[in-house]
C-alpha cells in the first residue's frame, strides 16, 4: 500500500536477510556454548542463590538452605 | 575468610516505597477506569480528567510500583550473589531518594498537564535529565559491586540486571531527545513517522528491559530460593538470556502495523515477535519446572503461589504478544481494549504478583519474624487472582466486540455501525465489570499491605546482615575457557549484551533516519499557525492522545469511517507525533472541517449535549481559561530548531496572526449562536482541530501561501 511512498529504502530487503542471519548466528552460538559447558561447573553456579545468609524462618517456611 | 555486611536499609526503603506507590498507582487506575463509564467521577476537576490521570496511572505502576520493586529485588540479591556489599552506600541512597523524588515530580507535573505525550516517556525534560543521572548512579553501583565481588561466577540473574541497566539507558536517552521551549515544555527532536518509530522502539523495549528482563533476573533468584532447589536447567537459562535480549529489541515495529512504516520493517517486527515465543516460553518453563517435585511447598507457602501465577501470566502474555503482532490479528486488535487486557495480564499477573511474591518473602526476613498471617496472604492471593480475571476477561470481550463492530459492513457495503458512539455504548457494561476486577485486585493489595505492615511491626528490623566469604582472588585465570571466561568478566559480558541490543536497535533505527529522506514532502502540508500550535499544545496537555488516535490505517473499514488514510508526508511538522494507540473515542486525523466551530465549542463544554451517551469528560475550563501566549515566541523558536520552517523572526509577528485567526473563529462561533472570548483556550483548540488532516484536501496550491481552514490567516513558510 505504501510502496508508492517508500518504495526505495536503499537495500531495505538486505536488512531483513541480515537480521535473520544474525539472529540465527547468535542463537546457534549460545546454544553450542550452553551445551558444551561442563556439568559440574553449572551445578556449582546454579547453587549460588541457595547459599547465602538469608535467615531461615520457622513455619510456614521451613529452612531449605543447604 | 573475610567478614562483611549487607545493607538491608535500602532494600527495606525500596520495599515500602513499592507498596505505597503500588497502592497509589492502582487507585489512580481504578479512578480512571470508573471515569470510563461514569465521566462525572472526575468531579469536573481538570487535574484528574482521564487524559491526565492515565499517564499518572501508567507511570506510577510502571516506574513507581514495579521500578521500586525491581530495585528492591536487585539491591537484595545482587550483593548476596556477589558475596560483597553494594559498591557504594551513597549511590544506593542517591538511587533510592533520587528515584522517588522523580516519582513525586511525576505525580505533580502530570496532573498539571506537563507532558511530552509520548507513552511511558511523558515526563518533561528536566525530569528526563534527573532520570538519566539516577540511572547512571544505579549503573555505577551495579558494575562497582560486580567488579568488587568475592564470588567468581556471575549468576544468570546478574546478566539480566546488566542487560536492564545498559539497555534502559540507551532507550531513555534516544527517545528523550527534545528541545526545550521553557522549563516544563519541550518538542521532540523527531517528527511524525520518525518520532513514532523511535517512540515505539522505546515503548516496546521498555516493556522488554524494564518490565521483563529485571523481573526474569529476580525470578531466577527468588524462585530457586523459595523452592529450596536450583533452577531447572542452567543451560536453558543461558540460551534464554541471549536469545531473549537479542530478539526482543527487533520487535518494536509491531506497534506500528498498517501505518506509514515500510512494509519490510513491519514484517521484520512481526517475524521477530513470533520468534520471541521461543525464548519467553523457555524462561517460563524453566521457572515452572524448577518447582517439579516441590509442589507441596506451593500449597504451604503463599509467596510461591504468587510466583507460580506470575510465571504463568508471563507465559500467557508472551504467547499473546506475538499473536497480537501478526498483522491480520493486529488489524482487529489494534486501538481496542484487547491491548489493555494484554498489558494487564503482564502488569497485574507477571509484575504485580511477582512483586508481591518478593515482598512476602523479604519483609519477614528483613524484620526477622514470621509472616503475620498466612491466611490473609492466601486471601490476598485469591482476591487478587479473581480481580485479575474480572479485569482481563471483560477487556477481551470489549476489545473483540468493538473491533468486530468497527469492521462490520452491511450486505450493501455500508458500515453497519457508522456511529462510533454506538460501538462504545455496547461495551460500557464491560467497563463496569473491569472496574469491579480492578477494585478486587486493589482490595487484595490493601490486605497484603496490612499483612506486611503487621509483620514488620511484630519483628525487629535488622539494618545489616553479616556474611563471610573467602577473600577475592583474580576472577579469571588462564585455565578458564569459553563462557566461563566471559561470565567471570562482568564487563565483557556487559559488552556482549550491549552489542546484542545495539545491533537490533540500529537495524530498527537506521531505516528511521532513511525515512526522513524518503518521506515525500506533500507541498500543501504546512506548519501549524501560531493559534493552531498553541491548540495542539493544549491537546497534548489534556492528554487527548490517550483516547483519540490520529492515524487512519489503509483498511476499508477505516477509510469509510474516517476518510482518506494517513500519509507519512502529512506528519512532517508533528513534533511530537500524536498517532495514539487506543480509540476510546474516534480517530481525529480527518476531523478538520467535519463539524462547525460551534459544534466543537458545545461538545467541549459538555460532550453529552452533542453526543448523547458519550463517555468523554467535560472541558468547561477551556471555555474560561485565558490562552497563555507569552511562551509563543519560545515555542516557535524551539520548533524552528527541530526543523519546522517558520520564517526568520516570525515569532515577532506571530502574535498578530494569532489574534487575527482567533477573531475569525469567534465570528464563526457567533454565526453558530455561541458567544466566546477570543483569548480563551477553547479558541486555540478549535483552530487545531479544524486544521487536522485538511492540508492534503487542498488542491495543488498555486502559491506558497496556504490558507488555514479557518480562512483567517496566511502563513507563508517559504523563505
Amino acid at each position: 500500500m505504501f510502496q508508492n511512498i517508500l518504495h526505495d529504502l536503499g537495500g531495505a530487503a538486505l536488512y531483513g536477510i541480515v537480521s535473520i542471519c544474525l539472529f540465527f548466528l547468535v542463537f546457534t552460538i549460545s546454544l553450542i556454548w550452553a551445551m558444551t559447558r561442563r556439568a559440574g561447573l553449572l551445578r556449582e553456579i546454579e547453587q549460588l542463590p541457595l547459599v547465602d545468609d538469608s535467615p531461615a524462618l520457622s513455619t510456614p517456611t521451613p529452612s531449605h538452605h543447604e | 575468610m573475610e567478614t562483611f555486611r549487607y545493607d538491608n536499609r535500602v532494600v527495606r526503603n525500596f520495599a515500602w516505597a513499592t507498596l505505597i506507590w503500588g497502592l497509589v498507582g492502582m487507585s489512580a487506575g481504578l479512578l480512571a477506569a470508573v471515569q470510563l463509564f461514569f465521566p462525572e467521577a472526575n468531579l469536573d476537576f481538570q487535574y484528574i480528567t482521564f487524559g491526565r490521570l492515565r499517564p499518572l496511572h501508567t507511570n506510577a505502576v510502571i516506574f513507581a510500583f514495579i521500578g521500586n520493586g525491581m530495585f528492591m529485588g536487585i539491591y537484595y540479591s545482587l550483593p548476596r550473589l556477589c558475596k560483597a556489599p553494594m559498591f557504594s552506600k551513597l549511590l544506593s541512597q542517591i538511587n533510592f531518594w533520587g528515584w522517588n523524588a522523580i516519582i513525586v515530580a511525576a505525580a505533580v507535573t502530570l496532573p498539571l498537564g506537563f507532558t511530552t505525550s509520548k507513552e511511558y516517556a511523558e515526563l518533561e525534560w528536566p525530569i528526563d535529565i534527573a532520570i538519566t543521572l539516577v540511572w547512571v548512579a544505579f549503573t555505577i553501583n551495579l558494575f562497582g559491586t560486580i567488579l568488587t565481588r568475592r564470588e567468581k561466577h556471575l549468576y544468570v540473574a546478574i546478566w539480566f540486571y546488566i542487560a536492564t541497566a545498559l539497555t534502559v539507558a540507551m532507550l531513555h536517552i534516544v527517545n528523550s531527545m527534545e528541545v526545550p521551549a521553557g522549563w516544563l515544555k519541550s518538542y521532540s527532536l523527531y517528527a511524525g513517522v520518525q518520532d513514532a518509530l523511535v517512540q515505539w522502539w522505546y515503548g516496546h523495549n521498555a516493556v522488554a528491559f524494564f518490565l521483563t528482563t529485571p523481573y526474569l533476573g529476580l525470578m531466577y533468584y527468588f524462585l530457586p530460593k523459595a523452592a529450596g532447589r536450583p533452577v531447572f536447567s542452567y543451560r536453558l537459562s543461558i540460551i534464554h538470556f541471549w536469545a531473549l535480549i537479542f530478539v526482543y529489541i527487533w520487535a518494536g515495529p509491531h506497534h506500528l502495523l498498517y501505518t506509514a512504516l515500510p512494509d519490510w520493517a513491519q514484517s521484520l517486527g512481526m517475524v521477530f515477535s513470533v520468534m520471541l515465543i521461543a525464548p519467553s516460553w523457555g524462561g517460563m518453563l524453566n521457572g515452572l519446572l524448577t518447582l517439579r517435585g516441590a509442589w507441596d511447598k506451593v500449597r504451604q507457602e503463599p509467596m510461591l503461589k504468587f510466583m507460580v501465577v506470575a510465571v504463568t501470566a508471563y507465559g500467557m502474555a508472551t504467547l499473546e504478544g506475538p499473536t497480537l503482532a501478526i498483522k491480520s490479528v493486529n488489524s482487529l486488535s489494534h486501538y481496542t481494549d484487547w491491548t489493555i487486557a494484554h498489558v494487564h495480564t503482564g502488569a497485574l499477573g507477571w509484575n504485580g504478583f511477582l512483586t508481591f511474591s518478593m515482598l512476602y518473602w523479604l519483609i519477614p526476613r528483613l524484620y526477622r519474624t514470621n509472616l503475620y498471617s498466612v491466611k490473609l496472604a492466601n486471601y490476598h492471593f485469591w482476591i487478587g487472582l479473581t480481580g485479575m480475571m474480572f479485569y482481563v476477561v471483560p477487556m477481551y470481550w470489549a476489545g473483540v466486540t468493538q473491533g468486530l463492530m468497527w469492521k462490520q459492513f452491511t450486505a450493501d457495503g455500508f458500515l453497519q455501525y457508522p456511529n462510533f458512539l454506538e460501538t462504545v455504548l455496547n461495551i460500557v457494561p464491560m467497563y463496569r465489570l473491569r472496574a469491579v476486577g480492578g477494585s478486587l485486585y486493589l482490595v487484595g493489595a490493601f490486605i497484603g499491605a496490612f499483612n506486611l505492615w503487621r509483620t514488620a511491626r511484630a519483628g525487629a528490623f535488622e539494618p545489616e546482615s553479616e556474611a563471610q566469604a573467602p577473600a577475592r582472588s583474580s576472577h579469571a585465570t588462564s585455565k578458564d575457557t569459553g563462557h566461563r571466561w566471559l561470565e567471570a568478566r562482568g564487563v565483557l559480558l556487559a559488552g556482549g549484551a550491549l552489542v546484542a541490543v545495539v545491533i537490533g536497535g540500529l537495524i530498527e533505527i537506521v531505516p528511521t533516519f532513511l525515512i526522513k529522506e524518503n518521506v515525500p514532502t506533500i507541498s500543501s502540508v504546512k506548519p501549524y499557525t501560531p493559534l493552531e500550535l498553541l491548540g495542539r499544545d493544549l491537546y497534548i496537555r489534556e492528554g487527548c492522545v490517550g483516547c483519540h488516535s490520529q492515524m487512519i490505517r489503509p483498511l476499508r473499514s477505516e477509510t469509510e469511517r474516517y476518510g482518506e488514510y494517513s500519509k507519512a508526508g502529512e506528519f512532517v511538522y508533528d513534533h511530537p507525533f500524536l498517532w495514539g494507540s487506543k480509540r476510546t473515542g474516534p480517530d481525529l486525523h480527518r476531523v478538520g472541517g467535519k463539524y462547525p466551530d460551534a459544534w466543537h465549542y458545545n461538545h467541549m463544554e459538555n460532550p453529552r449535549s452533542t453526543s448523547p451517551g458519550s463517555i468523554m469528560p467535560k472541558y468547561p475550563w477551556l471555555l474560561s481559561q485565558k490562552l497563555e501566549t507569552n511562551s509563543l515566541p519560545a515555542r516557535i523558536k524551539a520548533l524552528r530548531r527541530v526543523g519546522v520552517p517558520y520564517p526568520d523572526n516570525y515569532e515577532e509577528t506571530a502574535g498578530r496572526d494569532l489574534v487575527k485567526q482567533a477573531k475569525g473563529i469567534t465570528q464563526n462561533l457567533e454565526a453558530g449562536m455561541v458567544k466566546a472570548q477570543a483569548d480563551t483556550e477553547i479558541i486555540a483548540l478549535i483552530a487545531y482541530l479544524q486544521r487536522l488532516g485538511t492540508d492534503i484536501k487542498l488542491s495543488k496550491p498555486a502559491t506558497a501561501a496556504v490558507e488555514s481552514t479557518t480562512g483567517a490567516v496566511a502563513l507563508n513558510t517559504q523563505p
